[in-house]
C-alpha cells in the first residue's frame, strides 16, 4: 500500500482516467467485463505505485515545494543571531519577563516586586553581574561613598533596565515572522534583521561604556581626585591589554613573516603607539583571539606605512600589507565584537 | 536468521580491522625506522613501505603520498618565513652554501610531511606526541646553517633563535596576566608582579598549553592558569584568591586534558614568497 503522502493523490487522479476507459462496453456484471475490470485495476494500481516510487524518489524541487524550504522564522532565529555569535558570554532565552531590583529614585534602597511568578530574564542577571563587579571595581580604585556607591548602582540599574526592555521588544517584534528567502520581499526583510541585530549588539557591546548613562553619571558622581584615580587605573589595565594582545599578534607574525629582533621592536613600537580604546572588561569574556589578532592587523593599517615598510624586508611588507588590509576590511564585524569602546552617540 | 548468519558480519569486520592494522604497522615501522635518524625523507618511507608486497593496499599509499605533498606545499611558505629570519641572520653566506642551506631545508620539509600524513591518517593517536610542526621546521633550517654557515653567522642565527623564543614566553606571560586581569580585576602592581615571578620561574611547556588553551571554554568560563597556581596565588588579595578558587574549581586546566589539540598543525599556510636569494 502506498505510502499516505501528497504523492499519492495524484497519482490516483491519474490512474482513475485509465479505469475509465477499461470500463467494459457491454453489460454490467459479467464474467468477461469483470476480468477486464479486475485486469484494469491491477493494471491502474500497478501504475499508480510505479508512479508513486518515482514522485517519491525524484528530488523536490518543484516551485510548490522550494519557497517552504527557504522560509525563516525570524523570531527563532532571533536569540541564535543575537547572542550565540556576539563575545561576552551573553545567553538569553525567550520567554523570559523582564525584571530588575536594585534602587529606585525616590524610594531609597527597596526591591522591585516582580510582576509575576516568571524567573527573571538571564540577560538581566548578566547585566546585574557586570553592573555588581564594574560597581566593585569602581570602589576600589575609587572608595565611594554611600551615596555615591547608591548613585552609581541607579544609573547601572536603570541601563541595564533600557537594555534588556529594548531586546524583548524586538524579540517581540520578530515573534512568529516567518520570511521567504526565495523572494526579493524577504531578502530585504531578511537584511533589516541582520541590521538589527547589529544594532542590539552594539547596545550590548557598548553597556555602561563610552558615552552611556552610567559613564555620564559616573563623570558627575566622583570628585577631580577618585575620577584621576579611576582614569589612571583604567588607563593602566588598557594598555596592559593592548600590551598582551600585541603580543599575540607578534607572534603569529613572527611566524609568518620571520622577524628579527629589530624588525619585531620596530613593529611594536609602532603598535604599541597607535593603542586604541580598548573596552576594560570587568569580569571574564569569551576567548575571541580571531577578533583581537584581527584588530591588531586594523591597527597596523592605521600606522605610518613608510616607518612600517622601512622596518621590513620587500617580501615580508607584500605580506605585512596584505594583513593589515585583512584587519582594515574587517573593521565592521570588529566594531560588533566589543573590543573597542564605540564613540559616544 | 542463525547465531552464525549474525556473527559473520561481526567476524569479517575484525578480520578486516586487523588487516588494516597491519598494513599500518607496516607503513609505520618504514616511518619510525627512518625517521630518528633525520636523514631521509617521507618520500623514501612511504616507499618503503610500498616495496613490501604485504596486501597490496596500494590506494591508501597513494592517499598518504598525495597527502604529504600537500602538507608539504602547505608547509613551503612557512619555510620561506624561517629562511627570512635565516638571511637576516646570515647575509653573507657563500652562494653554494645557501644551495646546499635549501637543499636539506626542502628535504626536510618532505620528511616533515610525511610525518603528519602519516599520523593523520591513522587518525591522530591520542597516545602519540602530536609533530611539533613548526619547532621541526626551525629545528631543520638550525641543523642545514650548523653545517653551511660560518661559526660567527650560525651564532648570529642561533642568537635571533633565542630573542624569538624569549618573545614568545614573554607573549604567553602576557597573555596569562591579561587572562587573570580579566577575572580578577587585578591592580597594576599585582600585574607587574604577578608577570615578574612568572619571568623568573616560567616553564616552557606552557607557551604551548597557554596556546591550546586559548579559544577554550568550560562551564562558561576560560580555563584558569592552574599549573602556575605558586606564581599568582601569593599575589592576589582575600577577595580574589576566594574568586580564584572558585574559578579553579569550575574550569581547571586538568579538565581539557582530554580535547587537546594539535595546535601546532594548525599552519594557516602564509608565509612571506620564496626568495630567489637562496637558489643564486
Amino acid at each position: 500500500m502506498p505510502p499516505e503522502s501528497m504523492t499519492v493523490p495524484a497519482s490516483r487522479d491519474r490512474a482513475r482516467p485509465a479505469c475509465r476507459t477499461c470500463r467494459p462496453g457491454g453489460r454490467a456484471g459479467s464474467t468477461r467485463g469483470r476480468m477486464l475490470l479486475a485486469a484494469c485495476v491491477w493494471m491502474a494500481a500497478a501504475t499508480a505505485r510505479a508512479e508513486d516510487d518515482r514522485l517519491e524518489d525524484a528530488p523536490r524541487t518543484g516551485a510548490a515545494v522550494r519557497p517552504e524550504q527557504n522560509l525563516v522564522d525570524l523570531g527563532q532565529n532571533f536569540d541564535s543571531n543575537l547572542f550565540d555569535q556576539a563575545a561576552g558570554g551573553w545567553t538569553v532565552r525567550p520567554g523570559w519577563q523582564v525584571q530588575l531590583r536594585g534602587n529606585l529614585p525616590g524610594g531609597g534602597a527597596r526591591a522591585v516586586r516582580r510582576a509575576s511568578d516568571e524567573p527573571e530574564s538571564p540577560l538581566a542577571v548578566r547585566a546585574r553581574q557586570q553592573a555588581e563587579r564594574r560597581l566593585d571595581r569602581i570602589d576600589r580604585v575609587c572608595g565611594l561613598s554611600e551615596a555615591q556607591r547608591r548613585t552609581l548602582q541607579l544609573a547601572m540599574e536603570a541601563e541595564a533596565r533600557g537594555l534588556v526592555e529594548l531586546v524583548e521588544a524586538e524579540r517581540r517584534r520578530y515573534a512568529d515572522v516567518r520570511i521567504s528567502l526565495a523572494d526579493e520581499a524577504g531578502q530585504r526583510q531578511w537584511h533589516r534583521f541582520q541590521e538589527e541585530v547589529q544594532r542590539l549588539r552594539g547596545r550590548m557591546a557598548g553597556l555602561f561604556g563610552a558615552g552611556s548613562l552610567t559613564a555620564k553619571v559616573l563623570a558627575v558622581t566622583l570628585d577631580d581626585a577618585q575620577r584621576g584615580r579611576l582614569d589612571g587605573e583604567t588607563r593602566a589595565r588598557r594598555t596592559f591589554r593592548w600590551r598582551s594582545l600585541v603580543a599575540g599578534a607578534m607572534l603569529s607574525l613572527d611566524d609568518t613573516l620571520g622577524l628579527s629582533q629589530r624588525q619585531h621592536d620596530a613593529v611594536e613600537k609602532l603598535l604599541m603607539a597607535a593603542e586604541p580604546p580598548l573596552v576594560v572588561r570587568d569580569g571574564p569574556g569569551q576567548p575571541n583571539a580571531h577578533a583581537e589578532r584581527m584588530l591588531v592587523y586594523k591597527v597596523l593599517a592605521g600606522v605610518d606605512q613608510q616607518a612600517l615598510r622601512a622596518a621590513v624586508s620587500e617580501r615580508q611588507w607584500k605580506l605585512l600589507a596584505t594583513l593589515a588590509q585583512q584587519g582594515r576590511a574587517m573593521e565592521s564585524w570588529l566594531s560588533e565584537q566589543g573590543l573597542v569602546e564605540r564613540p559616544a552617540p | 536468521m542463525n547465531a552464525d548468519d549474525r556473527e559473520a558480519p561481526v567476524r569479517t569486520s575484525v578480520v578486516r580491522g586487523m588487516a588494516a592494522v597491519a598494513r599500518g604497522a607496516v607503513v609505520a615501522a618504514a616511518v619510525l625506522a627512518i625517521v630518528p635518524g633525520g636523514g631521509a625523507t617521507a618520500a623514501l618511507a612511504t616507499d618503503a613501505a610500498e616495496d613490501r608486497p604485504a596486501d597490496g593496499d596500494e590506494a591508501r599509499r597513494q592517499q598518504l603520498r598525495q597527502h604529504a605533498r600537500q602538507i608539504e606545499q602547505l608547509l613551503g611558505p612557512a619555510l620561506n618565513a624561517e629562511l627570512e629570519l635565516a638571511r637576516q641572520a646570515c647575509d653573507a653566506l657563500e652562494p653554494e652554501a645557501r644551495r646546499r642551506v635549501l637543499g636539506a631545508c626542502r628535504e626536510g620539509v618532505r620528511r616533515i610531511a610525511g610525518e603528519v600524513a602519516l599520523r593523520q591518517f591513522e587518525g591522530g593517536n591520542a597516545n602519540r606526541e602530536s609533530p611539533r610542526v613548526r619547532e621541526a621546521l626551525r629545528a631543520v633550517v638550525a641543523d642545514a646553517l650548523r653545517v653551511a654557515a660560518s661559526p660567527e653567522q650560525f651564532a648570529r642565527y642561533e642568537a635571533e633563535s633565542l630573542s624569538r623564543a624569549e618573545r614568545r614566553h614573554e607573549a604567553a606571560r602576557l597573555r596569562l596576566v591579561a587572562r587573570l586581569d580579566e577575572s580578577l580585576s587585578l591592580r597594576d602592581s599585582q600585574r607587574e608582579a604577578i608577570l615578574a615571578d612568572l619571568r623568573v620561574r616560567w616553564d616552557d611547556a606552557w607557551d604551548r598549553l597557554l596556546r591550546e588553551q586559548d579559544d577554550l571554554m568550560i562551564n562558561n568560563r576560560r580555563l584558569a592558569p592552574d599549573f602556575a597556581e605558586t606564581r599568582i596565588t601569593p599575589h592576589l588579595d582575600p577577595d580574589q584568591l576566594r574568586e580564584w578558587r572558585k574559578w579553579c574549581q569550575a574550569a581547571n586546566s586538568q579538565m581539557m586534558r582530554a580535547f587537546q589539540a594539535d595546535a601546532d598543525l594548525q599552519l594557516d599556510g602564509q608565509g612571506p614568497a620564496a626568495d630567489p636569494w637562496w637558489s643564486r
